[in-house]
């Protein structure tokens, strides 16, 4: 027993060394982006309010207001839109259905160089943000919310190594997963096509609406090339997103009020 | 001691305040994102308590995290980085007259010592950092690239604001 604390103490440094790596590295496992802690979203309150600050700083002042008052005007328009749409094509829907609820937030702080992005919004519980709600913009879409303290909420970008992006080939309907390579954050990157589709440079994929949390047809990005898998069948290729990821202010969140019911019938299918 | 206390307190917010959000947020391409931040831990006094200097090290690393919103990537590097600190100052030679406050820096240290020390700690945690980050040998290659990259940044950020805030206090 004497040895071994003569040999802790000898090597103390080394000791104390392995257990603060020890620590972070039960952080790093802890708080995937599926399973946050606790931690994360307390101090989203304090991290919200400084980002905030810094938003508020960089902003142009005299656009914001008016900004504000678009983006809360157009979330409004698209929910009625959505509900329009819906009860004119479609002979047999439910009601609630179709009614995604989208509302308008302010992204206040963004990263595109990291290898795994987020962002937060200045729209919290408070308002009615919850967990796994899509962010999108008119133009495509941003990402997924992972965390929701009272007045801020941050989520996971489109780029982001877990990041697998349902979407569709507009023209023909093929399905296809994005992902991102860590590289280009313009660029996305969709694998294993099929060989027999035929795909084009400038080509335009969107949502596909599978996933439930983002709305379906929402443009994610265009073709940028398209080559042959190695060894396979298959045909692999780059997109380019239609966000300009780095340039992001005004985004909508969407609220698919059933989508705790889907989540619940595919966990019953799978079990 | 409080000068020294009081020197480190806002050393390490300026170097927070900035990294979060000035070398944070320059991005013309996915690969530049220098950490400077480390200077904090460099800058540490030499006769630094192993304990403290990893505390430290971790804190300041779990403070980028927060911000950054990736609990433990940096905190992990930093304690990385400060447990090679006091094998660096060794290998890059160690003066032997030092009062109790005294740290690196260029004025004291020398710029080619400074300069040495800086770039090989940088390289530890950047490129522990980078591959912790990503996680994946698939990406091996463009990981090193961008390791390179941003401790060439780095260092040449750090040696900037050492030359601007401390080499002209020379006596």
């Amino acid at each position: 027993m004497r040895n071994l604390l003569a040999f802790i103490s000898r090597y103390e440094f080394f000791f104390l060394f392995l257990i603060f790596l020890v620590i972070s590295f039960i952080l790093i496992y802890n708080n995937n982006y599926y399973q946050r802690s606790r931690v994360i979203g307390t101090t989203n309150r304090v991290t919200g309010k400084l980002n905030l600050i810094y938003a508020n700083i960089t902003g142009y002042l005299d656009l914001k207001n008016s900004n504000e008052m678009l983006a809360a005007e157009n979330a409004r328009l698209r929910t009625t839109l959505g509900n329009m749409e819906t009860e004119t094509t479609d002979s047999l829907y439910l009601p609630e259905a179709s009614s995604l609820n989208y509302m308008s937030a302010r992204v206040i702080s963004n990263s595109v160089q990291q290898r795994n992005n987020y962002f937060m919004l200045d729209k919290g519980w408070r308002d009615g943000v919850r967990k796994d709600m899509g962010v999108i913009t008119a133009d495509g879409i941003v990402g997924i919310i992972i965390d929701v303290s009272g007045n801020f909420s941050s989520g996971i970008s489109v780029l982001h190594k877990d990041a697998r992006i349902s979407g569709k080939i507009k023209k023909n309907n093929q399905l296809v997963n994005i992902s991102w390579d860590g590289m280009n954050y313009r660029l996305g990157t969709i694998a294993h096509i099929p060989a027999h589709v035929h795909l084009l440079q400038g080509d335009t994929v969107i949502t596909s609406g599978n996933s439930q949390i983002f709305p379906e047809g929402i443009p994610i990005g265009t073709i940028e090339y398209i080559e042959d898998e190695m060894e396979t069948l298959f045909k692999q290729g780059k997109i380019r997103y239609s966000l300009d990821y780095n340039r992001l202010n005004y985004v909508y969140i969407v609220n698919n009020p059933l989508l705790n019911e889907f989540r619940t019938l595919t966990t019953e299918i799978h079990d | 001691m409080t000068k020294a206390l009081a020197g480190n307190t806002i050393r390490f917010m300026l170097l927070v305040v900035a990294q979060v959000f000035i070398f944070n947020k320059i991005q013309p391409t996915g690969y530049i994102n220098p950490q400077v931040y480390v200077l904090f831990i460099l800058m540490l006094p030499f006769r630094f308590p192993g304990f403290w200097l990893l505390f430290l090290s971790f804190l300041t690393g779990l403070t980028i995290d927060i911000f950054m919103q990736t609990p433990g990537l940096h905190a992990a590097a930093s304690v990385f980085l400060a447990f090679f600190r006091p094998g660096v100052i060794r290998l890059v030679g160690k003066k032997e007259d030092l009062e109790p406050n005294d740290y690196p820096n260029v004025r004291d240290s020398g710029s080619l010592w400074f300069f040495s020390y800086t770039i090989i700690l940088v390289a530890l945690h950047h490129l522990f950092l980078f591959y912790l980050e990503v996680f994946r040998f698939s990406e091996f290659g463009q990981t090193l690239l961008k390791a390179v990259i941003n401790i060439a940044l780095s260092t040449l950020i750090i040696m900037l604001i050492q030359y601007l805030f401390y080499f002209r206090k020379k006596e």
